[in-house]
């Protein structure tokens, strides 16, 4: 309950009850303090920072705290000033909204603290003037936002898994909960590398064959050691394409997600390939399906955060890539329409068609420039000179708010890895401790019973060092609750003990 | 802004500026003040309860915070509206002497039959002393719940039929100088 204060007239309604029975007369009343009429200037002290204002100004609003009796209870007598230990900043600006109305929000100030402050004077946000209300809803919207966000990853750290289908999932998911979970995560990674390397270098040229001129590329020189390597590689991916697939919680959900996608794409080839015989007339499609081999590289971002971020940047920024594309998309046609019809009547000119001028607007606005198109009339070049300033304008508008985006991602997941750090440094800090003092607590209250019992039986005791009066407040506190309740020593004040700690720690 | 019942319906105001001794300003002061700690808008037995031990912290004030909540739950819907927490606090502060007696003859006559028994007084008294805890030294020959019924019944049942009807009660009480004084205590207090 708030303001206590505010209920006492509700309290003196059991007075009316008392007084027909009551045995002796009642007191008289408290005389009020002053007149309604009378002023007087208060003096308030924040942290050493005098304010000083009407008493009227204060009883403006009597709901507050400052507005109600409730500020009796920071009265200092000997100074015969009300004593805040807040933050004096921030006391200033609700100082002036008892002496304005209005309350304002200073954008210089962080969003809890201040809202901290209104909280403890008992001032209600919603009555923020028109002029700072939009500010401090931003404000507050974004903090809640970031608060939410680092909740929900502090979340679900501490469920212990079950089954073992469930602690496959966790190992999966998180390498470093056990050295298996690491060793599998290594393992892979590697041979993702392998398997990469493999590929490439298949079409390196190795020299010829022995007996042979033809200078023929590794991967048909040593056939069959690659083929051993990719078939071993396939293996590995394929094994843990199917354990996750029999570990995840919900297998519909995980066959459809990215990652599964891309551990498929990538072991399929080899099957389909299995299935295909030497046929000229399918071997095209063959080697379509050796080039899906290089999406196993994507299996790397598994195992790197930056390319995930990488990943995520680009998703969250699809609507200004999508304005990236569509904006060079018009530019293209624009520009490759003029300079076909500018360098049409060239003799044997390049641009033989629209299409064909895309490539060299492409390349002219990217500002590459190849020189395999050139323009021969002074038009064309003319339309060349702006179609490469254009470009230049035109891919550079997109980029820093990507930039942005990605910064702000990777932050994000720093910040989260590094609160995570923390906790865990916390946690075990917590445990140590925990452990030494439960049994610190225990000895001491057995120290202390020994005492008494010595006391007791009249033997002389040499004066200990006094304890703090914390602590012999707290046995005492103890011993009154054990002779309360009369129930076992031992188990209650190691739960206490706990309990205690837990408590201080919060603090 | 924005919270829906922070001002009183006009209605409302209407009907408790006319039976009660508030002005519309106070009504809604107190309206707002009500709001504060209770938002939904009612009071329940149990935070009545906290609010009595915050302010008698010594002994036990439950049994008369109970007794008291019945005088205030006037519709006896288990908990306390706006309205009748408005009505018992003019009565009780603002009301004539007549008011203020009836209202207490209203609490302490628990079963609402119009007489106050013996054992109802005493069930009121032995609250009261509860509420006191260990903190007022009672004379000896008073410091027991019955003696003390015995005293009042003795001064105020006129007929003697062994309970005080609304009548006796009040002239009783008038008759007392000291408690017309204690009566108008908290007058203009509030």
């Amino acid at each position: 309950m708030a303001a206590v204060a505010a209920w006492l007239p509700f309290a003196r309604a059991a007075a009316i009850g008392w007084v027909p029975i009551a045995a002796n007369p009642m007191p008289a009343p408290p005389l009020q303090e002053r007149q309604k009429g009378e002023d007087e200037k208060l003096g308030i002290n924040v942290s050493g920072r005098r304010f000083e204002t009407w008493r009227n100004t204060l009883e403006k609003y009597p709901d507050t705290l400052l507005g109600s009796p409730e500020r009796d209870f920071f009265y200092d007598d000997e100074t015969k000033e009300y004593f805040f230990d807040r933050d004096p900043d921030i006391f200033r600006h609700i100082l002036n909204f008892y002496r304005t109305g209005k309350l304002h929000y200073p954008k210089s100030e962080c969003i809890s603290a201040y809202d901290e402050e209104l909280a403890f004077f008992g001032i209600m946000p919603d009555i923020i003037g028109d002029c700072c209300y939009e500010d401090y809803k931003d404000r507050k919207r974004e903090n809640a936002e970031r608060l939410m966000d680092d909740q929900v990853s502090e979340a679900g750290d501490t469920v212990q898994p079950m089954t073992l289908r469930e602690k496959m999932w966790r190992a999966f998911e998180d390498p470093h909960t056990s050295t298996l979970a690491l060793v599998f995560y290594y393992v892979t990674g590697f041979f993702i590398a392998v398997s990469v390397m493999a590929n490439v270098v298949e079409t390196v040229p190795c020299g010829p064959k022995p007996g042979k001129t033809e200078n023929l590329p590794c991967g048909e020189r040593y056939a069959l050691a690659f083929f051993c390597l990719d078939t071993a590689c396939v293996m590995i991916f394929t094994a843990e394409y199917l354990l996750r697939l029999f570990a995840a919680p919900n297998r519909c959900l995980f066959m459809r997600s990215v990652m599964s996608i891309i551990d498929v794409v990538a072991i399929l080839p080899y099957y389909i390939g299995l299935g295909i015989t030497d046929n000229d007339d399918v071997s095209g499609a063959f080697v379509t399906l050796r080039v899906f081999r290089v999406f196993r590289i994507f299996k790397f971002s598994r195992h790197s955060q930056g390319l995930r971020i990488l990943g995520y940047t680009l998703k969250s920024c699809a609507s200004e890539l999508g304005f990236l594309l569509f904006s060079l998309t018009m530019a293209i046609i624009i520009f490759a329409t003029v300079m076909f019809y500018a360098e049409k009547n060239v003799a044997s000119t390049k641009f033989t068609s629209i299409p064909a001028a895309f490539w060299y607007t492409i390349v002219t606005m990217t500002t590459l420039g190849y020189g395999d198109m050139v323009p021969d009339t002074w038009a064309g070049k003319i339309v060349g000179g702006i179609c490469s300033l254009s470009g230049v304008l035109v891919i550079a508008l997109p980029v820093p708010v990507i930039v942005s985006n990605f910064s702000r991602i990777y932050h994000q997941n720093q910040r989260a890895d590094k609160r995570k750090a923390q906790k865990q440094a916390r946690l075990a800090r917590i445990r140590i401790a925990k452990n030494a003092s439960g049994a610190h607590f225990i000895n001491k209250k057995k120290k202390e019973q020994d005492r008494e019992d010595k006391i007791k039986q009249g033997i002389d005791i040499e004066e200990e060092p006094k304890d703090s009066r914390f602590e012999s407040q707290h046995h005492h506190l103890l011993r009154c609750l054990e002779n309360t309740t009369g129930r076992d020593r031992h188990a209650r004040y190691i739960k206490v003990g706990e309990n205690m700690f837990n408590f201080a720690c919060l603090l | 802004m924005g919270k829906k019942n922070s001002k009183l319906e006009p209605s409302l105001v209407k009907e408790l500026t006319a039976k009660t001794y508030f002005t519309e300003k106070e009504l809604q002061q107190w309206h707002k003040g009500f709001l504060k700690d209770c938002p939904n808008g009612t009071l329940n037995e149990e935070e009545f309860q906290k609010i009595y031990k915050q302010f008698f912290p010594f002994g036990d004030p439950s049994k008369f915070a109970s007794f008291v909540f019945k005088v205030f739950d006037e519709n006896k819907d288990g908990t306390i509206e706006f309205r009748e927490f408005i009505y018992a606090l003019s009565v009780t502060s603002r009301g004539s002497l007549e008011e203020k007696l009836e209202w207490a003859f209203r609490l302490y006559d628990l079963d609402q039959d119009g007489y106050i028994t013996r054992d109802e007084m005493i069930s009121i008294v032995t609250a009261i002393y509860e509420m006191v805890g260990n903190m007022v030294k009672l004379p000896e020959e008073e410091n027991t719940p019955e003696k003390r019924v015995d005293r009042i019944f003795a001064l105020m049942d006129k007929n003697g039929d062994g309970r005080l009807s609304m009548e006796e009660f009040q002239e009783g009480s008038k008759s007392d100088p000291s408690i017309v004084q204690a009566l108008s205590l908290y007058d203009g207090l509030v």
